[in-house]
């Protein structure tokens, strides 16, 4: 039994020193007014407003929405309502499936796993998961038995090309070709929201056996890149992926309400999924999985590219991390000289066309692409979520937006541009 | 209704009309006169810009002229020269007011985007989804001119926002078109394209130009044209309040920019600058032709339009780009965040403005580097734009410098102010 804490106790002193302590210690994203760092609290006012009457119109039923800016927190509110079978309000601190947002987190796993030169990122990802050798791409297909004909891809799928979705690998259910949506799905790999008890290694190796896209590195393709590399830090850490976001980042940057299984005392304060049927909002009925996943079931599946739930504030958290140069409250999560790897151009013109382009795990904004107008400087990096979860960080602002929102399904939601608009508008120095 | 009651109202409107602008703890003061070399201007040198408008005017170059430089948001040169009326023999005064036509165009997109900024809608929005008269958007194909009758093919793409503000969306410029045809189908369809005394509205017109034929597919070329009449319609649209009061209350009257109209109020009409022209080489008043050249005093003034409609001076004019160059703010008002100027100065409409020289921002033209390189026009990001009545503006953000300068004139009259003064302008920089 001594022993046995005596491990215990090196484990844990092993996790903390894994993130090297440093001195600084600063309080992370404390509140303060908006005029104490030159945005304007009449224009943040427009953003009440705007979701107010997006509420009005029946085209969200809530929102949580968050404005950091030189580290503090300028603007955390809540508006309408959490459930849509009775009158609970939403609340700042409620939880919301991230799903895509996840992406960035897993990317950020790999890269503090690459920054202790455990590989590189154009190695063949079958070095570590060998199912990946030999992939084959697509050719023929039977619409009758969902059988195909696939030859060899010319070059292997590496680590940038999963970081990029430039692997060729697809997307399971929401793929849009239908093709690759019935071989995956006969091919048992498409999970993104589960409830069932499998493995990601038991899923990742049913994908290695699916056919691709294209050849890796030809195109971009929004896949399960993210979901394989999951697991490649399971395989490079030697830990399972949970316990490794726990110990190596999320319990460090103080993200104490993002899990992927919500423990059972942070259970009630999961947002309800509302879609709309004959114009009223409605919650996903009892037993749909996108309802249920994060509290019920196995819990024993980590997607690396949907699987986690959070609130605003822990996932500004997150985002302030890297406009902090990959360092908080005296620990480094990165080198800023990472954090300028991860937010360069890696996907040449694949992606974005003229305006943006990708970089690992988030979409970059070109200097081009501030023209549009309302996307914030060059160098802003976003993404969102399959629930209608919207983020943003523009770091010559040094600013952060976050708007999360928990819905499926079309509704003339509006909010997510306008309210990137309306931050950009506030500044006010 | 006793008096008291009257100014608490007026009181009340006062206080609403500075809310609907946002206070900020920037606080520029608004634009004073100032020393030359306080702000590192060289006297001498601002010496050589005076004597170069008087010899304009004593060579009958311009009949007249009132120039204006401010650096740093101050004003370090405000003069007149020569006669703003050869009929009635009256002097230039530095406070006439001037037809200033298309830098009306800069104002409108000024206003446009404040409403974008309270995310109103978006740039890339077909403008249809406002005015829904723009919906299913034609081409000009084939035309006779012995009946101008003419067929159309529909367009491949709805005209947005953005399209209007860059003169990218096809439309045309009626009286002053390029296009012989466009000229005779704009005028058979009435519109009224620029000045008038007439009784009509913005919306009638804009009506009438919805069911016009493009030159061409929205966003292939740039064509300078109506886009900023359309706007200053969305913009009524949007807001529910005409568009004079909407420029008034939210940009004029915050600005305290009280000589910039559409029409003059009676007590200022006498400082409204007559229009000369060339006649038999000397300078004469100039008649009215397909518009009246009193228009901003007399007629129905109801014609409110953002591409050609304001008279102004110098001062107001300068205060208005002061603002721009303070990154939207003035005298504790913030009219525009600096974020959205970014936008507003980017490249929007790429090789379609043609050059190297300039691109195409939000309604201003706006140097690139290679421009800088060739000479005379300032620094890169220089802003400029100008009137159809011989008015022309820069603003150069590296140097904080605001210069204008406005005559009233039709027809060529071998004026070369207009570029003397500017490279003159930046050759007075002294630091």
């Amino acid at each position: 039994m001594k022993t046995w804490l005596t491990i215990g106790f090196c484990f844990i002193l092993s996790a903390v020193s894994a993130q090297q302590l440093r001195v600084k210690q600063v309080a992370v994203l404390e509140e303060t007014t908006p005029a104490n760092v030159g945005m304007s609290p009449e224009r943040l006012q427009r953003i009440d407003v705007m979701i107010q009457e997006q509420i009005a119109k029946g085209a969200i039923p809530g929102a949580v929405a968050l404005v950091a800016k030189n580290g503090k927190l300028v603007y955390l509110k809540s508006f309408g309502k959490v459930d849509a079978s009775s009158d609970a309000l939403l609340e700042k601190d409620h939880i919301f499936r991230l799903a895509s947002q996840t992406k960035s987190i897993t990317s950020t796993a790999v890269m503090m796993l690459w920054e202790e030169g455990m590989f590189r990122l154009d190695d063949p990802i079958s070095k570590y998961i060998p199912a990946f050798k030999a992939m084959q791409v697509l050719e023929k297909f039977s619409l009758s038995d969902s059988s195909f004909t696939a030859r060899p891809t010319l070059g292997e799928i590496t680590i940038r090309h999963l970081l990029t979705h430039t692997s060729g690998l697809g997307y399971g259910m929401i793929d849009p070709d239908e093709r690759m949506r019935m071989i995956y799905t006969k091919g048992k790999a498409v999970n993104a929201f589960t409830t069932n008890d499998i493995s990601i290694e038991t899923f990742v190796n049913n994908l290695a056996k699916m056919p691709l896209h294209f050849d890796p590195g030809v195109k971009y393709q929004y896949s399960y890149g993210l979901d394989v590399l999951g697991y490649l830090v399971e395989v490079v850490s030697q830990m399972p992926f949970d316990q490794f976001l726990r110990q190596r980042l999320f319990d460090p940057l103080g993200m104490d309400d993002t899990w992927f299984y919500l423990p059972e005392d942070k259970a009630s304060r999961l947002v309800k999924v509302q879609q709309k049927s004959s114009g009223v909002w409605q919650n996903l009925p009892e037993g749909n999985v996108l309802a249920d996943y994060p509290v019920k079931g196995a819990q024993t599946f980590f997607a690396g590219g949907a699987g986690l739930v959070s609130t605003a504030r822990d996932y500004a958290l997150f985002l302030h991390m890297y406009l902090n140069g990959g360092e908080v409250n005296g620990q480094r999560f990165l080198s800023p000289s990472t954090i300028e790897i991860v937010l360069d151009n890696h996907s040449a013109d694949l992606y974005g066309g003229s305006g943006s382009y990708h970089g690992l795990a988030f979409s970059v904004l070109r200097p081009a692409g501030v023209a549009k107008g309302g996307v914030g400087s060059a160098g802003t990096f976003s993404w969102g979520g399959y629930f209608n979860t919207q983020y943003f960080v523009d770091p010559q602002e040094n600013v952060i937006g976050i708007l999360l929102k928990q819905t499926v399904g079309s509704s003339g939601d509006e909010t997510g541009w306008k309210f990137q608009q309306l931050v950009g508008a506030a500044i006010d120095d | 209704m006793s008096y008291k009651y009257l100014w608490c109202l007026i009181l009340l409107f006062q206080v609403t009309v500075i809310a609907a602008q946002t206070p900020t703890a920037k606080k520029s003061l608004p634009l004073a006169e100032g020393n030359p070399t306080a702000v590192g201007m060289s006297p001498a040198r601002l010496q050589h810009i005076d004597a170069m408008l008087q010899a304009s005017v004593s060579d009958g170059d311009i009949p007249g002229v009132v120039a204006l430089i401010a650096k740093d948001g101050k004003i370090a040169f405000h003069k007149a020269y020569g006669t703003a009326d050869a009929a009635k023999g009256e002097a230039m005064k530095t406070d006439d007011i001037f037809r200033i036509a298309s830098q009306s165009k800069a104002v409108t997109s000024t206003a446009v985007m404040m409403l974008w900024e309270e995310g109103k809608f978006r740039l890339d929005d077909p403008i249809s989804k406002y005015i829904p008269e723009f919906k299913n958007p034609q081409v000009l194909q084939n035309f006779r001119y012995a009946d101008t009758t003419y067929t159309t093919r529909p367009a491949n793409k709805e005209i947005t926002i953005r399209h209007l503000l860059t003169h990218t969306s096809g439309l045309g410029y009626g009286v002053i078109d390029g296009d012989e045809r466009m000229k005779l189908i704009y005028g058979k369809a009435g519109t009224t394209d620029l000045f008038t005394t007439e009784d009509v509205s913005i919306q009638e017109v804009v009506m009438k130009l919805a069911k016009l034929p493009l030159h061409h597919d929205p966003g292939e070329k740039y064509t300078y044209g109506m886009g900023l009449d359309v706007l200053g319609y969305l913009v009524e649209v949007i807001s529910g309040m005409p568009f004079d009061r909407f420029l008034r209350e939210r940009l004029f009257d915050p600005l305290g920019m009280d000589d910039t109209w559409f029409y003059l109020p009676e007590s200022k009409a006498n400082r409204l600058v007559a229009i000369h022209h060339m006649v038999d080489g000397s300078w004469e008043n100039y008649p009215d032709t397909f518009y009246e050249v009193n228009y901003p005093i007399k007629g129905a003034k109801r014609f409110f339009s953002g591409g050609a409609g304001l008279s102004s001076t110098v001062k107001d004019y300068a205060t208005f780009l002061q603002m721009y160059l303070n990154g939207g703010e003035l005298n504790g008002v913030r009219i525009l965040s600096r974020t959205t100027i970014a936008a507003i100065m980017a490249d929007q409409t790429g090789p379609l403005y043609g050059g190297e020289n300039q691109h195409y921002g939000l309604a201003f033209g706006v140097l690139t580097e290679k421009g800088q390189g060739r000479g005379g026009d300032g620094s890169v990001g220089t802003f400029v734009w100008g009137g159809y009545f011989n008015t022309q503006y820069f603003a150069d953000p590296k140097e904080n410098i605001v210069g204008i300068i406005m005559k009233q004139t039709q027809g060529g009259t071998g004026d070369q102010t207009s570029w003397k003064f500017k490279q003159m302008v930046g050759a007075a920089v002294d630091n």
